[in-house]
């Protein structure tokens, strides 16, 4: 396996709380590090950093509003840029990335190795926060799905399983198809009313049109779909050959016609409702000019979205520009115009099927205005009538053609009602004289059951010739439409099942974190499973039952050590390319025990490969920490107080909190050794309070870490009272003084107003003499072992010291 | 961790295992693995490639009368 991406350097300048250049230094080795840092001394500026350098933006200050000038260091000048910089285990993709005043960032490193490496770390997730760890387990169970999607980069499949049921939907609802069914029903019902059979097989019409062969004395048989067309051709042919043949089918020809033109009144309905439809859209102006930039903006998306675009540029006026901003924006304005495009579509649509219409409209009417119509059957007022509609017709389909073209309004002209009640009436009138023509014709009863047989029988193989077509058209669009819904269907079954591979894969790990950082508790089978409607939840079994979603039984704590579990899990499994992990602040509400395990879990072999940086405001867990890690793979660093004029600063951590108090007090931090101070003595009570078995008000799970030393001194007071030990008046004011310790060290923590007048150096340095021989009065001179409850007797009161000389 | 798929090899595989199926129309098979290949597998795609099949094969019945 490929050996994966360690970070060597970190350097930042002016960026966010960074203001003079301050580095990170990970050693040859890409170590691991504890950075400790009182809340705004500056940790989050390097995982800020981070996240700039490989994604351009700083997720969570971007949702609160914040633009890229918020990444400025405040006292910056301005005309100054800001700079991160990283060098890695592999020095072919070190890089410095400027912040510029004016323009987009800029990377140092041009090499397509780099762009590539880029790439792939945008999609890993490598940075966990203290707000944004929760944030997984609260989403719904469709967002949580389309995160998951998101980390696993099943985004792809995501987006392909949509485009393919958007491509089935639309071959479903074509409205090509709609008017294929509608011809298919209406030739259906011609053949239905010639050969008078419902329903009707190939078979019917082919003994049907045979039997009206016989009739007309014709010796070929039809008995196929050629011969129906070869026969019915020779018949029509050889009614030609006579004159009054000739003119019957002449005549037969423009009742036709006659008939197709009716049809221009529900035409033109139809058209009126697109073309009105059209021009409402038309009248929302703006909506309509964001409509035509469609193309535009779908165009700038995948510019943006597929790195075509310079980062932090405008691809459309090369003007620098927010692109993560522009993306967003893109994107809103494309769903907000979605409507309007499906209309307008819509729109298009049915123009295009009208547009099959109008051409034998216009073919029929453009027949009854020919010279020998004019001359032999129309009466002048009538072909003054006719004669402007096929000029009407052909503007009918300009207007069409602007309708798919341009989103501007159309004027059209509404046929008057008495122009459309003329043509009613002259269609009318020419069936008339049609008729009245057949009749002079003088045909003889013979004759006229001849043609209409014959003329029966063209229409019939015209419908029938057809109706194959048609049915051979849907066949072809039925045959995509079942092929399109197999592989569709197929397509989800196999995302689906993918999905639970990686998720059963990424729940075993899960589980066993879980039950790593809460040992000896109820909580087994952590899963996360797709549920019915593409979601995506927990379910665990408490106490042998089971339960979905976790919030009904987890605390907070729980919850949040199941987010960095689920962290710890997917970045294992799909972070291929880096192999670092920020977890920034992210124990501030674990208890104390469970803090420790976090520590075990992380140094355990599986995470080998693994390079942490670990951010806390935490004391006690630094402490801890430094206890629990192996020195040679972890480094241990502290923030200085942060300042405006020096912003953020790294010193050397000093090994422990006595040594870390002093060095405060070294550097004339009194506020921040008398925070110090306050854990030292919080720590030390609890550990005698747990040494001696001391009785507190009872209080559940992470609460009871969060107690404070007076609550600790009032019940080792108790203790001690109830035993009547420590009697020396001494040590009784001993007790006093670290009440006041405490009381004085808490003001230099917490009232921040109060800190400039209260406290000196020379108050720690007594808390800490006041500390150092309180803690000596529960341990023994001769063993040097405290007393505690498991060197002691059952059920004693007092307990005793290792060798059994000091019992208190 | 072997037999996990990344999102695109589940891509790749599915469109692969599409060929020689005959219940499945090899014509749509093949423009959508064009299409999928070329990155360009689009609803409005999809839908002006199997139109332009329908064509064909009109023209193709068409040719043979």
């Amino acid at each position: 396996m490929k050996q994966r991406v360690k970070l060597k350097k970190l350097d930042g300048e002016g960026f966010r709380g960074i203001l003079k250049t301050v580095w990170l230094d990970f050693e040859d080795g890409c170590k691991n590090l504890v950075l400790f840092g009182e809340n705004g001394d500056g940790k989050s500026s390097f995982s800020d950093a981070l996240e700039w350098f490989f994604t351009d933006k700083i997720e969570y200050l971007q949702r609160e509003g914040c633009v890229r000038e918020d990444y400025f260091n405040d006292v910056l000048p301005k005309a100054q840029d800001a700079m991160v910089e990283i060098s890695f285990n592999r020095s072919d993709l070190d890089s410095k990335k400027i912040l510029q005043r004016e323009g987009g960032p800029l990377y140092s490193n041009n090499t397509e190795e780099f762009r590539k490496y880029i790439e792939n770390s945008r999609k890993e997730s490598f940075i966990l926060r203290h707000h944004t760890m929760r944030a997984f387990i609260d989403k719904t169970k469709k967002d949580k799905l389309e995160e998951v999607e998101e980390i696993i980069g099943f985004e792809i499949v995501r987006e392909t399983r949509e485009v393919l049921l958007k491509a089935l939907n639309a071959l479903r609802s074509s409205t090509e198809l709609t008017s294929l069914q509608v011809q298919l029903n209406e030739k259906g019902n011609e053949i239905v009313d010639i050969i008078g059979i419902k329903p009707f097989s190939e078979v019917d019409v082919l003994s049907f049109a045979d039997e009206l062969r016989k009739q007309l004395g014709y010796d070929k048989s039809i008995s196929d779909v050629g011969t129906l067309k070869s026969v019915t051709d020779e018949l029509y042919e050889k009614v030609k050959i006579t004159e009054k043949g000739e003119q019957v089918a002449w005549l037969e020809q423009i009742r036709n016609n006659v008939s197709n033109s009716k049809k221009i009144p529900s035409f033109w309905e139809e058209l009126n409702q697109v073309l009105t439809s059209h021009n409402n859209l038309a009248s929302q102006r703006g909506k309509v000019e964001a409509s035509a930039l469609d193309k535009i903006y779908k165009a700038g998306v995948e510019a943006l979205e597929r790195g075509w675009a310079k980062a932090g540029e405008c691809p459309l006026c090369k003007q620098p520009i927010d692109t993560d901003q522009l993306l967003e924006s893109l994107k809103k304005e494309i769903e907000s115009i979605q409507g309007l495009l499906e209309e307008r579509n819509k729109n298009i649509e049915q123009v295009r099927l009208l547009r099959y219409r109008i051409r034998p409209l216009k073919e029929s009417l453009s027949s009854l205005v020919e010279d020998k119509v004019k001359e032999s059957l129309l009466a002048p007022h009538q072909f003054e009538t006719l004669k402007s509609w096929p000029g009407l017709l052909a503007r009918w389909g300009e207007l069409m053609d602007k309708v798919e073209d341009s989103t501007e309004s159309v004027i059209f002209e509404l046929p008057s009602a008495d122009s459309q009640n003329a043509l009613g009436t002259t269609l009318t009138q020419l069936e008339e004289t049609i008729a009245s023509k057949k009749k002079i014709l003088a045909e003889t009863e013979e004759e006229k059951r001849f043609y209409q047989n014959i003329q029966k029988l063209k229409s019939l193989r015209d419908s029938y010739l057809r109706k194959r077509e048609i049915d051979d058209k849907i066949r072809v669009y039925d045959r995509q439409k079942s092929s399109l819904e197999k592989i569709h269907q197929e397509f989800e079954e196999g995302e689906r099942e993918g999905l639970s591979r990686i998720l059963e894969a990424i729940s075993k790990d899960v589980s066993e974190y879980f039950k790593f950082l809460h040992p000896g508790e109820d909580f087994d089978q952590i899963e996360l499973l797709l549920t019915e409607r593409r979601g995506l939840e927990f379910k665990l079994k408490f106490y042998g039952r089971p339960v979905s979603p976790p919030l009904k039984v987890l605390s907070e704590s729980h919850l949040n050590s199941l987010g960095i579990c689920l962290f710890l899990a997917s970045a294992q499994y799909f972070n291929k390319t880096n192999g670092f992990l920020i977890l920034d602040d992210v124990v501030s509400s674990f208890d104390v025990n469970h803090r420790r395990t976090l520590a075990r879990l992380l140094r355990r072999d599986k995470f080998s490969d693994t390079q942490f940086l670990l951010f806390t405001h935490d004391d006690l867990w630094f402490d801890l920490l430094k206890q629990d890690l192996p020195p040679n793979r972890w480094l241990f660093k502290e923030l200085a107080k942060w300042s405006h004029e020096n912003g953020v600063e790294i010193i050397e951590s000093p090994m422990s909190l006595r040594e870390r108090i002093q060095d405060r007090l070294n550097r004339n931090d009194i506020d921040g050794a008398a925070n110090k101070c306050r854990t030292l003595i919080e720590g030390i009570l609890k550990q005698i309070c747990e040494d001696l078995g001391v009785r507190l008000e009872y209080r559940s799970r992470e609460k009871n870490d969060q107690r404070e030393a007076r609550e600790l001194i009032d019940g080792l007071t108790t203790y001690l009272k109830a035993n009547q030990s420590l009697r020396a008046k001494e040590n009784k004011l001993l007790f006093n003084d670290l009440r006041a310790d405490q009381l004085l060290t808490n003001i230099g923590s917490h009232h921040r107003n109060l800190k400039a007048s209260s406290l000196a150096r020379g108050d720690i340095e007594i808390a800490l003499k006041d500390v150092d021989e309180f803690e000596a009065l529960f341990v023994c001179p001769d063993c040097n072992k405290p007393v505690k409850i498991s060197y002691s007797p059952r059920d004693s009161k007092l307990k005793q010291c290792e060798c059994g000389k000091l019992w208190i | 961790m072997d037999e996990i798929q990344s999102g695109k090899e589940l891509c790749d595989q599915f469109f692969e295992a599409l060929r020689n199926r005959e219940d499945i129309d090899q014509k749509m098979v093949a423009l959508l693995k064009n299409l999928y290949s070329e990155d360009k597998l689009t609803g409005d795609n999809i839908l002006q490639g199997l139109k332009t099949l329908r064509i064909e094969k009109e023209d193709e019945a068409e040719s043979q009368t």
